[in-house]
């Protein structure tokens, strides 16, 4: 693979592991059931989900570029609806509360003022407990979720897979140095739109995906330095 | 290989559904991660309370932490301990004990050096430093972490030895007690956050923004310590989050024993599918049976 | 409200970062230099400590502008950029003061990605930023020489351990009582305790009394910075007790 795509590869990655963060709901305050999305912040979540991609992706790392996005996709998919129904299990029989979207209800949501759920079309306002902001992860933040996974799933396996198609060439012990590498890139361009949601996110379907080409481009400033670092080692490395 | 493969998903199953229900204790034991933010936020308002105020991180590289020192002083370990003529999975079971012992005694340092120091913080709203709250959550806490980052430990050594990943055992350590740590984050700390914590608010709201900070102080009797805890949410919050991520690894793992690489994608996004069914039927039911909000009844 | 102003509610000055970052490079730079020199390395373990307290400091100043998504963020970030490009450096060969500067840029670029683009209106963020990822850079460079031969295997646990060696003492004392000097004295001990961690696993790859010293080094580390953050502690705290029943509820 030549030098030159392995290190756009690593720069497309990183983006879509920035945008990603926008389309995954997660809010800390939904520990107490006061608000909509995954009980957690917004950066480390992603975070998780796309090392669960990098780990299903580690499988077929002999098996080429295409299977490798799509385990990588697959796997943090899989973890992102798993701790959907992890979370909205414990909702509905440990508080007691039915998934409810709190900006829908709030005639908040990016689509126009329905209090309606866009996908289901069940109404939200009168399940919501006054004075918070949603409870559990609706099927509107589910589906937003599925795609956010899928996404960050394929950026963090395209990058993997550009570093590892850097380092290869030079280091016996390119697969765990890949993934150390990839982890880290992954890391900053999770945290570095986590400050543009301030904390919290109910998915496309909110009005700050709106905020996305703000995360678009530092994440591609970022990456792109980073990505520049590693394709300088690849090339200049004779003193190894 | 096909052997091979069956027996690490099986075991990958279980070690990862007894590491889920162990770290949501852990966080359950002492307060943490989320949650925490309303006992840190109760001394404010008033409410002085007894809880192990327990402040070290986020659970995501908390567990990544205990996991993968667990797991490098374990591998690191393998290499001395096979000069005593332990054959491999004796020395990998005493490695990874040894390992996890030290990574529990860490957790229990930052543990007592984050609530001392938060509680010394609070000088204005008077609350004062109980050693007995501390020192009886403290092992109860150091516990589950042993019993969590053991669990990940042999976890990481299946994950690399029987199903073949290309990652050194310490960085698929790292990987899972990331994982981890997000997973029992949103799920079990729900339990926690929002039910035990508020157990004078009625069952089936949610907690207004109004009224966060009105922790329970008092429990069944006399003043409630963070050990009352774990025995509520290990009822459900515990095997909730070791549900989901031992679901996860086991799918992951099941679907790669037969077929080709294409296979197991295949199948993991059918297993997507059905489970978004599942949820939409999980959304209607509680609708359903809940019915709209109601104050008081 | 921000720390920057220099002086407490108790009325002590705060250290300014700067000082505190120009102590840690010089040190830390000393450090990676002379490991390859000397033998006993355990000598040269407090010469990293210094930069734990100018990464510790980093955090305190950004997070104390309330960032609204939790105060680790910024350790998490600073530390990757440092340790990614430590790791990628090594790969290189590469100079420790070319990776120093180049971690130095990493910081600054992404602090004005966050400050321009994301405008997140903290003044300090790219001074801090920028001093964040060189003194995480210069610890994992350091603890990288600590060992004989490259050790790839032991990366994972020296981002991770410097992550949270790096956040902790400011979340761990997070509050309105909260100030420098103890969040300080928490850096110290948690310093010595990664030191020493690093220090057991040397042991474990290569016995001799060397490593051994590492290990004993670090302990009396943490043994005087334990000392001086409890009585900071009593300094600060509204009162201790054995046991008790806080004052009656409303």
């Amino acid at each position: 693979m030549e030098p030159l795509i392995s290190m756009l590869i690593i720069i497309g990655g990183g983006v879509l592991v920035g945008v990603c963060v926008h389309f995954i709901p997660a809010s800390a305050v939904g520990a107490m059931s006061a608000s909509t999305g995954i009980a957690t912040g917004p950066s480390m979540l992603s975070f998780g989900a796309g090392l669960a991609g990098i780990l299903s992706a580690s499988f077929a790392l002999e098996e080429g570029l295409a299977v490798m996005l799509a385990s990588g996709a697959g796997g943090s998919a899989l973890m992102i609806i798993l701790t959907i129904l992890g979370g909205n299990l414990v909702n509905a029989f440990g508080t007691g509360v039915p998934p409810v979207s709190g900006q829908t209800a709030n005639k908040l949501s990016v689509l126009g003022t329905s209090t309606k759920d866009v996908i289901t079309g069940w109404e939200q306002k009168p399940y919501i407990t006054p004075g918070t902001d949603g409870h559990g992860m609706p099927v509107q933040t589910t589906v937003s979720g599925i795609i956010g996974g899928v996404i960050g799933g394929l950026g963090g396996a395209m990058v993997f897979y550009g570093v590892y198609s850097l380092f290869s060439t030079f280091s016996v012990e390119a697969a765990s140095l890949s993934g150390m590498v990839a982890a880290g890139i992954f890391l900053i361009n999770c945290v570095l739109p986590a400050y543009t949601l301030v904390g919290k996110t109910e998915g496309m379907f909110d009005r700050k995906i709106l905020r996305t080409p703000k995360t678009f481009l530092s994440c591609l400033i970022v990456s792109t330095f980073l990505a520049l670092i590693i394709y300088s080692v690849s090339q200049y490395s004779g003193a190894v | 290989m096909l052997p091979t493969l069956i027996l690490g998903s099986a075991l990958a199953g279980l070690l990862a559904f007894l590491a889920g229900i162990f770290e949501n204790e852990d966080s359950d034991a002492g307060s943490a991660s989320n949650p925490n933010s309303q006992v840190q936020l109760a001394p404010q308002i008033g409410h002085l309370h007894r809880y192990y105020n327990k402040a070290i991180a986020g659970e995501p590289p908390q567990n990544a932490l205990w996991a993968t020192l667990a797991a490098t002083v374990a591998y690191l370990l393998i290499g001395q301990l096979s000069i005593l003529g332990l054959n491999s999975i004796q020395s990998v079971l005493i490695a990874a004990i040894i390992g996890s012992l030290l990574a529990a005694l860490i957790q229990g340092l930052y543990g007592f050096l984050a609530h001392v120091s938060r509680v010394a913080s609070m000088k204005n709203f008077k609350q004062i430093l109980y050693w007995d709250s501390l020192v009886s959550a403290l092992p109860l806490s150091m516990t589950f972490v042993f019993f969590s980052a053991l669990c990940l430990t042999l976890l990481a050594f299946v994950i690399h030895s029987l199903m073949g990943s290309p990652f050194s055992v310490p960085l698929i350590a790292m990987f899972l007690g990331f994982t981890l740590g997000a997973i029992g984050s949103s799920t079990g700390d729900v339990h926690y956050g929002a039910e035990r914590l508020y157990q004078h608010y009625k069952f089936g709201s949610g907690i207004a923004i109004s009224k966060q900070g009105d922790i329970d102080v008092k429990g069944e009797y006399g003043y409630r310590n963070s050990v009352d805890t774990p025995y509520f949410t290990m009822r459900f919050g515990g095997p909730v989050t070791g549900l989901t991520f031992g679901l996860l690894i086991f799918i992951d793992a099941v679907f790669r024993i037969y077929g080709g690489p294409w296979t197991s994608v295949i199948l993991v996004f059918a297993s997507i599918i059905i489970i978004f069914i599942f949820l939409v039927y999980l959304e209607k039911y509680t609708r359903d049976k809940y019915g709209p909000f109601e104050e008081g009844s | 409200m921000s720390v920057d102003t220099g002086a407490t509610s108790t009325g002590e000055t705060d250290i300014k970062s700067i000082r505190l970052f120009a102590i840690a490079i010089i040190a830390g730079l000393a450090g990676i230099m002379l490991e390859e020199k000397i033998s006993f390395v355990f000598i040269l373990v407090p010469a990293i400590w210094p930069a734990f307290l100018s990464s510790a400091n980093g955090v305190r100043s950004l997070a104390s502008y309330g960032l609204g998504t939790g105060t680790s963020s910024i350790g998490y970030w600073g530390t990757a950029v440092g340790a990614t490009t430590v790791y990628a450096g090594m790969l290189l060969g590469l100079n420790p003061v070319v990776e120093i500067a180049l971690a130095l840029a990493g910081g600054a670029i992404t602090g004005i990605c966050a400050q321009k683009i994301i405008k997140m209106k903290i003044p300090v963020m790219i001074r801090e930023s920028a001093i964040l990822a060189a003194a995480t850079a210069v610890i994992i460079r350091f603890l990288i020489g600590l060992f004989p031969q490259q050790v790839t295997i032991l990366f994972p646990l020296m981002y991770i351990a410097v992550t949270l060696a790096v956040l902790h003492p400011y979340n761990g004392s997070m509050g309105a009582g909260e100030n420098q000097r103890r969040t300080l004295w928490l850096s110290g001990v948690e310093a010595s305790m990664t030191t020493a961690v690093f220090g057991l696993l040397l042991l474990l790859m290569a016995p001799s009394w060397g490593s051994a010293g590492v290990l004993l080094v670090s302990a009396s580390g943490f043994a005087v910075f334990i000392i001086g953050w409890y009585r900071s502690v009593k300094k600060d705290i509204y009162g201790m007790a054995w046991t008790g029943f806080p004052a009656a509820e409303h």
